[in-house]
């Protein structure tokens, strides 16, 4: 036994002996797994965001987040749903709010840079407004109070302020619509804290009533959000279906509607990361195929001085499987530097440069410089696997190339 | 190569390992008062945002399922038709249409009923 620890302690010894292949080995599988753990890292943190704004977890006491969302469809797609619709769902039983929300996408400044437009309900959002603890935390300024007939008041997000060259609160910007009521010029109540959410970075916040003006649509909601009591949202959802399915009223016979639960969205999530487990570890299990082969080549510096290294220890009487074991333990050892090296190369990617450049990548709409704060998990399980596979990379592309020198008769090997 | 240096190298790759797993215990899960922040955020735009996009230009879909129900380059049959969609192909991960066959538990029902 303690000839074998002192084998494995010659491995240790093996890689200060040729210092140019081992560093460039582990500058290789540092290349290829860092990319990984960024990706997963990002995903994970995304995951975790996403639970969050279907209110996956939260008791359902508490009414945060609505049960069901409600939208229109004609044609087999969406079309915004009439806010008379929002009447007969109120009186279902079980059912205790229904808030209309408009949601739809706009373009502003001469760039044209990209903006979701949300209006809520001017009294849900002073509601909701209050029952936020430390409102600062999210918002620095105020909730937009417009109402009809106002100039719109609005909240933007920290990487639309940063696009419209620096966005301030109180800053009046030219108008963003041209409807029936006239121009008025929007004013910035507030703007989004960077580190809340990554959907706020080009989000404009708005009352119900400025947003209506904004898009010129009057009476129309894109969904409806329903508050249920607990327990009752899937009995509320089939009734919502079947009532206004075949409801007589002109608004809901020229609708189908359409009713999205949690639970729905909750099993989207796993969907969704399923296909990405499906594309994303597809392009990595081949990219660390080129991981094994670049390793191989890379093997060859320093191959001469390591050829001479053992056919000397086949000379002075070491066996073969003594010099693969001590190759074993050189590589095992570099596959756990070059792991433990990715781990916080991919964290300091992540947490210090805001997955500079590469959040712009994986992320639709997001600058090589974010101006949200990059959302990230540095989970267990990626990571032990980084672990595996950094090893098995390194011994996988070194051992061959070890066992044929350590099979070739010394002196040979030696010359 | 003396012993010394060895037990160096050694040393150094033990700090290495203990600082990556000292990482990960520490970074596995989202920091509390910023999912505090993040769930006040939803409460105020009433849950908003679910996929790997933060505007809408590239596909709704991917922005939050709940807005559409499908890609709006989504070709139905033809082979590989949702690689159209110049957003979905790009994202790491990406929500495909929302049918019934992707939904389970009590909310594996039709969203439409038929007329």
């Amino acid at each position: 036994m303690s000839s074998l620890l002192s084998i494995a302690r010659t491995g240790s010894a093996a890689i200060l002996l040729s210092p140019l292949r081992s560093s460039v080995t582990v500058m290789a599988v540092i290349a290829v797994l860092v990319p990984y753990l960024v990706g997963i890292g990002l995903v994970e943190g995304l995951r975790q965001e996403s639970r969050i704004a279907i209110g996956a977890g939260t008791p359902a006491e508490k009414e945060l987040l609505p049960d069901l969302y409600v939208a229109a469809n004609q044609f087999g797609r969406r079309v915004p749903i009439p806010l008379e619709l929002a009447e007969p769902i109120r009186k279902f039983d079980g059912v205790t709010r229904v808030i209309p929300r408009i949601v739809g996408r706009i373009t502003l400044g001469k760039e044209n840079v990209e903006a979701v437009l949300v209006g809520m309900p001017r009294e849900e959002l002073q509601r909701r407004g209050s029952s936020i603890q430390r409102l600062t935390r999210l918002i620095d300024g105020q909730l937009p109070r417009s109402q009809h007939g106002e100039a719109p008041q609005l909240v933007i997000g920290s990487g639309l302020a940063r696009k419209l060259d620096n966005l301030q609160v109180g800053t009046v910007i030219p108008p963003i619509f041209r409807s029936g009521g006239g121009e008025k010029t929007p004013r910035i109540t507030g703007i989004f804290q960077s580190e809340i959410s990554p959907w706020q970075s080009q989000m404009i916040l708005t009352t119900f009533e400025s947003a209506a003006e904004i898009f010129d649509q009057r009476g129309l909601a894109t969904d409806l959000l329903v508050f249920c009591r607990q327990g009752q949202p899937e009995a509320i959802r089939s009734r919502i279906l079947q009532s206004l399915t075949g409801s007589s009223t002109k608004a809901a016979a020229s609708h189908q509607p359409s009713v999205t639960s949690r639970t729905d969205l909750e099993s989207l999530l796993p969907a969704g990361l399923g296909h990405r487990e499906g594309v994303f570890n597809l392009l990595f299990v081949i990219a660390f195929a080129i991981g094994i082969l670049v390793i191989l080549v890379t093997s060859g510096f320093g191959r001469p001085e390591r050829r001479r290294e053992i056919g000397i220890l086949k000379a002075t009487g070491w066996q073969t499987d003594e010099i693969l074991i001590r190759s074993l333990v050189e590589s095992l050892l570099l596959g756990l530097v070059s792991a433990a090296v990715a781990i916080l190369v991919a964290l300091a990617w992540l947490k210090w440069f805001n997955g500079f450049w590469i959040a712009g990548i994986f992320l639709a709409g997001v600058e090589t410089q974010p101006a949200i704060a990059v959302p990230y998990v540095l989970a267990a399980q990626p990571a032990g696997l980084a672990v595996l596979v950094a090893c098995l990379l390194v011994t996988t592309g070194s051992a061959y190339s070890t066992w044929r020198t350590a099979v070739t008769p010394p002196a040979e090997a030696m010359r | 190569m003396t012993s010394d240096s060895s037990n160096r190298l050694l040393a150094v790759i033990a700090i290495l390992v203990i600082a990556a797993g000292v990482a990960v215990a520490h970074y596995r899960q989202p920091v509390p008062p910023r999912a505090a922040d993040a769930a006040g955020f939803q409460q105020l735009v009433g849950g908003l945002g679910f996929g790997p996009s933060v505007e809408l230009s590239t596909c709704p879909v991917q922005f939050d399922p709940r807005l559409e129900t499908t890609c709006n380059a989504r070709t139905g049959p033809i082979p590989a038709g949702g690689l159209l969609c110049p957003g979905c192909g790009r994202f790491l991960f990406s929500f495909s249409s929302r049918s019934a066959t992707h939904l389970t538990g009590p909310s594996a029902t039709r969203n439409v009923l038929a007329p």
